[in-house]
């Protein structure tokens, strides 16, 4: 553990590291700097696992703060007040940092113990808010995509029916919730899962501000939150509680972020154990040997600033997100001149249009197939309207347009995967803007349609599954084409590799004798006999500078297998299974016609070109 | 008629006739006559003996593992068959086919072959000629011996058991076949020259090889010590390759041996073109390499001089170089000298010895023959033989006179020609 230390007293810099050579639980490494600014340039130097920074009254480095409380985005941050007042405390924690103790209870195992359950903390917090802020824009786009054309609740679902369980428990995810500010709040409500003890510290110490409901069972409590997700600020769990109910990884999703802070209560003075406990979701980690109501109290407080400064951060993260990825429709200017593909020239041509929803497996969705036309095209995509329809069964679309290309052939569907942009719900129907995949997500793409060798099964077959292009192709969307004729092994159907082989063994590992016939003396020997002095000199005669052709001719007939010391000038064709490595000779082998599937894509400027 | 040519024979001094009938030795049958005579004696006596030193029963103690390297250009007819002969004819045996550049199916015939049997293998090249093809074998193989077998060949029983057995001795670096026709009852050609096979290698070789002055391997069936081969860096270009890698491997140190039992069957050609080509291509490569390539064998200055190898060259050179064309001379100053009557006289008198030579020999190759019943059906080809020599004494003196004069073996298709323009001329 690598730890930066802002202190400009060096006298108490050496306090604190002589107080730190006690801990003998991990190596540790701790390097002082008296300013911030040296602070902030070492950090960029070379990375630190965590700050520690003297606070008491220091106004140099308070002066600095800015920067500090920049770094702290990143980097773990752990302050040392004189001042042991929670409201100090607390401020420092809105601030960003992670932890704050007092001057006056430092030791070195406590320290480090704090160190490292901060440092833990930090990365899971991190973790957290990452994969909530992911999951919570891709809801709040269905939402936004959905307000602007007024939907029903329920359209707003069937558009986005295939958004994950996990997504749709983040449905719940309330951003209003977190904005909620603690001090105008009257208590802070506790849930206590199971313990006596701390109860009775609790109850024994207990102000007004604080309103406690302990449950003697996590079911209890479970159902509790089920009913009223934002009821309680904060949650004190006993380690029994735990080992009897086997929830140690914290695996329920109603006690994983967001729901509230949670801080285990544990005999165990282990630091390891505690800072296992949280990385794996607990806010804090006290011990119930040493536990006292203070303690207790600023525990609690802590979680809950921690809480809080946590939530605004993921509502800035959040608002920063969507302002980003939020659907066009979006913004009312956005909606009013269409979506960015409308950035381009679009051309109002209309055609009829085949639309064929995608389900998430590749296949087509039979009963979601509508006829349709064209309301523009542009390079970028194509703006549709289907008639008599309310729901949009899928994103993902492919799309026949009728086209004549003039090659004659004659007027025929040429096709297209577009995701579905935007939508629109005019009298009648149902306007989508749509968009055409990139060519790395193109359902049509090459590689799903045209064979190539699956290391999975060794046989040559296209990307895409046989169920779905076989489905496709009774749709008429594709054809069925031979791309090869190949020879496959017998025993498993695997893609063979041809080739010449040992005539006993059929190895490939044949040493060919290259052999020179020099004409004037008829001397054969082999190559390396003439390689002298970068040119060709017969060893016989000694002629030099031989030229091949005019000079002597090369033989090259005679091998000797490597496997089984075979030696001769016949070769076996040998196949070579991809799949399982047999050898065979190439006339058990099975002669297999490969199919892949060919599809007519649309070619936006082909259909231009062909539009009066 | 034959008693005037008697009288004519009677009247004629002993001295003069004496005179007359030594140009006998302008041909090649009194070379291999009085030899294997002096050999049959001495094997003779031996045999003699050996029923009181005891009978030494034949036996393959050496073992070797063995390449056989079947290099060839369009000769897919008789591959397989070829293949098929080899196959499994020894313990510790690789094949290695080398098609070079057949436009025939060669190399599919040996692919079908080596899917059957284990331990053959194929190689095809672009045509690179006969010594690329046999050397292209030898990287490929960690064979002690290389044995090198035309692809149209045959080998009987035990002939590669045969043929490694002189390789036990390391100083021998390479040994000899013997090389026999296969399509012998095809026509006289083919017969004739069935026994010139025996009497020429089975004797020849036999009794070179006895002396240590054997200077070829047949490419035809022959067996190398690989160290040997690698030592000398392999064939050489050809034509007459076979004839080269001997003298170069006599040139480092090493001996060749004959085996005599070590039979292969090939075909021999069938047509007197063929033949005539056949024969051109064997003087040429006397010429290039006994004369060119190789004349500093005979410098007694030479550090890797040996008397036997002076011997060799000696010996071809007087039978294969100079008395074929001396016969010319000798032929012009008959003829300008004596009158017709005469002349045949003594024609008839040279075709009498000719014949009398050519049974003792056909005697002597009985007396070493494997296979007496088949050897001993070309008695009634031995009155042509002084006919068919003098027809070979054309042929010989005719390719002599283009190498010498023209180097004709460097324009020869035997070699293709992107290898012939890149190789030296001799």
């Amino acid at each position: 553990m690598r730890i930066l230390y802002i202190e400009p007293d060096i006298q108490k810099a050496r306090t604190l590291y002589s107080q730190l050579l006690t801990y003998k639980g991990m190596p540790w490494e701790l390097q002082h700097c008296s300013t911030a600014q040296q602070a902030v340039e070492m950090e960029l130097h070379e990375p630190f696992d965590v700050l520690l920074i003297s606070l008491d009254g220091n106004e140099a480095v308070e002066g600095q703060l800015q920067e500090i409380v920049e770094r702290l985005e990143s980097l773990p941050g752990v302050a040392i007040l004189n001042d042991g007042s929670p409201e100090v405390s607390l401020e420092w924690l809105g601030l960003g940092f992670s932890d704050c103790l007092t001057n006056s209870s430092i030791n070195g195992d406590l320290l480090m113990r704090r160190l490292r359950i901060a440092i833990s903390r930090f990365h899971r917090i991190k973790n957290d808010v990452a994969i909530t802020v992911s999951r919570a824009v891709i809801q709040s786009s269905a939402v936004l995509v959905g307000q602007d054309h007024a939907p029903s609740a329920n359209e707003t679902q069937t558009v986005f029916h295939q958004l994950s369980a996990a997504d749709e428990a983040l449905a719940s995810f309330d951003l209003a919730r977190i904005e909620r500010s603690f001090e105008e709040r009257a208590e802070l409500t506790i849930a206590l899962l199971k313990d006596q003890h701390s109860s009775r510290i609790l109850d024994d110490n207990c102000d007004h501000q604080l309103k406690v409901l302990v449950f003697r069972e996590l079911d209890g409590y479970l159902n509790q939150l089920r009913i009223n997700p934002g009821q309680f600020d904060c949650v004190l769990i006993e380690q029994d509680l735990l080992e009897r109910d086997g929830i140690a990884n914290l695996s329920l999703p109603e006690l994983r972020f967001p729901g509230p802070p949670m801080i285990l209560l544990t005999p165990e003075r282990s630091d390891a154990s505690a800072v296992s406990h949280v990385e794996s979701g607990f806010d804090d980690c006290l011990l119930t040997s040493t536990l006292n109501s203070p303690l207790l109290l600023r525990s609690i407080s802590f979680a809950t600033a921690r809480r809080e400064r946590l939530c605004l951060r993921l509502r800035d993260g959040l608002r920063a997100e969507q302002q980003q990825t939020l659907c066009p429709l979006a913004d009312r200017r956005n909606a009013a001149r269409g979506t960015d593909r409308r950035q381009t020239p679009r051309y109002l041509v209309t055609r009829p249009l085949l639309a064929i929803p995608v389900l998430p497996d590749g296949t087509p969705d039979r009963n979601g197939v509508c006829e349709a036309f064209s309301v523009d095209f542009a390079i970028g995509g194509i703006g549709l309207q289907i008639s008599n329809r309310g729901t949009i069964p899928s994103r993902n679309w492919v799309m026949g347009v009728e086209c004549n290309c003039n090659d004659g052939r004659g007027v025929r569907f040429h096709f297209a995967h577009v995701l579905l942009k935007n939508a629109h719900y005019p009298q009648g129907g149902v306007r989508l803007g749509t968009q055409f995949q990139p060519t790395e997500a193109d359902l049509f793409r090459s590689a799903n349609l045209i064979p190539a060798m699956q290391s999975s099964s060794g046989r040559m077959a296209p990307g895409l599954s046989a169920h779905a292009l076989e489905q496709w192709a009774d749709l008429g969307v594709l054809k069925r084409k031979v791309y090869h004729r190949i020879n496959t092994c017998p025993e498993c159907q695997g893609v063979a590799a041809v080739g010449s082989g040992c005539h006993d063994c059929g190895s490939p590992h044949m040493e060919y004798h290259e052999l020179i016939h020099h004409f004037a003396c008829a001397y054969v020997g082999e190559a390396v006999e003439f390689e002298r002095d970068s040119m060709l000199a017969c060893p016989k005669c000694l002629m030099d500078s031989l030229v091949a052709g005019a000079d002597f001719e090369v033989i090259k007939s005679q091998y000797e297998c490597a496997d089984c010391s075979y030696s001769g000038s016949k070769v076996e064709q040998v196949g070579t299974c991809l799949h399982c490595n047999i050898r065979f000779p190439i006339r058990m082998a099975i002669e297999e016609e490969v199919v892949g599937y060919d599809v007519d894509r649309l070619d936006i400027l082909a259909l231009l070109r062909t539009t009066d | 008629m034959l008693i005037d040519w008697i009288s004519w024979l009677c009247s004629v001094p002993q001295t003069e006739l004496l005179l007359l009938l030594c140009p006998i030795f302008l041909f090649d049958t009194p070379r291999y006559l009085i030899g294997s005579l002096a050999m049959w004696i001495w094997d003779f006596v031996q045999e003699s003996l050996l029923p009181v030193r005891g009978k030494e029963s034949p036996s393959f103690n050496f073992c070797p593992s063995v390449c056989v390297v079947v290099a060839g250009l369009n000769e897919a007819e008789g591959l397989e068959r070829g293949l098929t002969n080899i196959w499994g004819s020894y313990p510790r045996l690789e094949i290695i086919v080398v098609d070079d550049g057949s436009s025939d199916g060669m190399s599919l015939v040996a692919h079908d072959f080596a899917k059957l049997h284990n331990g053959v293998r194929v190689v095809t090249k672009k045509r690179g000629g006969k010594s690329g093809a046999m050397n292209t074998a030898l990287p490929l193989t960690k064979a002690e011996v290389i044995v090198i077998v035309d692809a149209d060949s045959e080998l009987a029983r035990d002939a590669i058991w045969e043929i490694v057995q002189p390789l036990a001795d390391p100083k021998v670096g390479a040994v000899s076949g013997s090389v026999l026709v296969r399509n012998s009852q095809r026509n006289l050609l083919t017969r004739i020259q069935s026994f010139e096979y025996l009497r020429s290698i089975l004797l020849g070789r036999m009794l070179s090889s006895r002396l240590g002055v054997l200077g070829i391997v047949s490419g035809a069936f022959g067996a190398f010590r690989r160290s040997a081969l690698d030592r000398v860096g392999g064939w050489d270009v050809g034509p007459g390759e076979d004839e080269d890698i001997v003298l170069r491997l006599r040139k480092v140190g090493y001996a060749i041996e004959f085996a005599p039992y070590a039979e292969c069957y090939t075909d021999v050609p069938e047509s007197l073109k063929a033949l005539t080509k056949q024969r051109r291509r064997w003087e040429w490569a006397v010429v290039t390499f006994e004369s060119r390539k190789h004349i500093d064998m005979a410098n007694p200055r030479n550090a890797n001089f040996q008397w036997s190898n002076l011997m060799l060259f000696l010996e071809r050179w007087v039978f294969n170089m100079f008395l074929p064309l001396w016969f010319w001379v000798y032929l012009l100053f008959v003829v300008t000298t004596v009158d017709m009557v005469y002349f045949a006289n003594l024609s008839v008198a040279y075709y009498l010895l000719f014949a009398t030579a050519e049974t003792l020999l056909w005697l002597i190759v009985l007396y070493y023959s494997n296979n007496r019943t088949r050897d001993a059906r070309c008695f009634w080809i031995l009155p042509m033989l002084p006919f068919y020599q003098m027809m070979q004494r054309c042929v010989t003196s005719w390719a002599l006179l283009e190498e010498m004069l023209t180097r004709r073996s460097f324009s020869d298709s035997f070699v293709p020609a992107h290898v012939r323009r890149t190789t030296w001329r001799w």
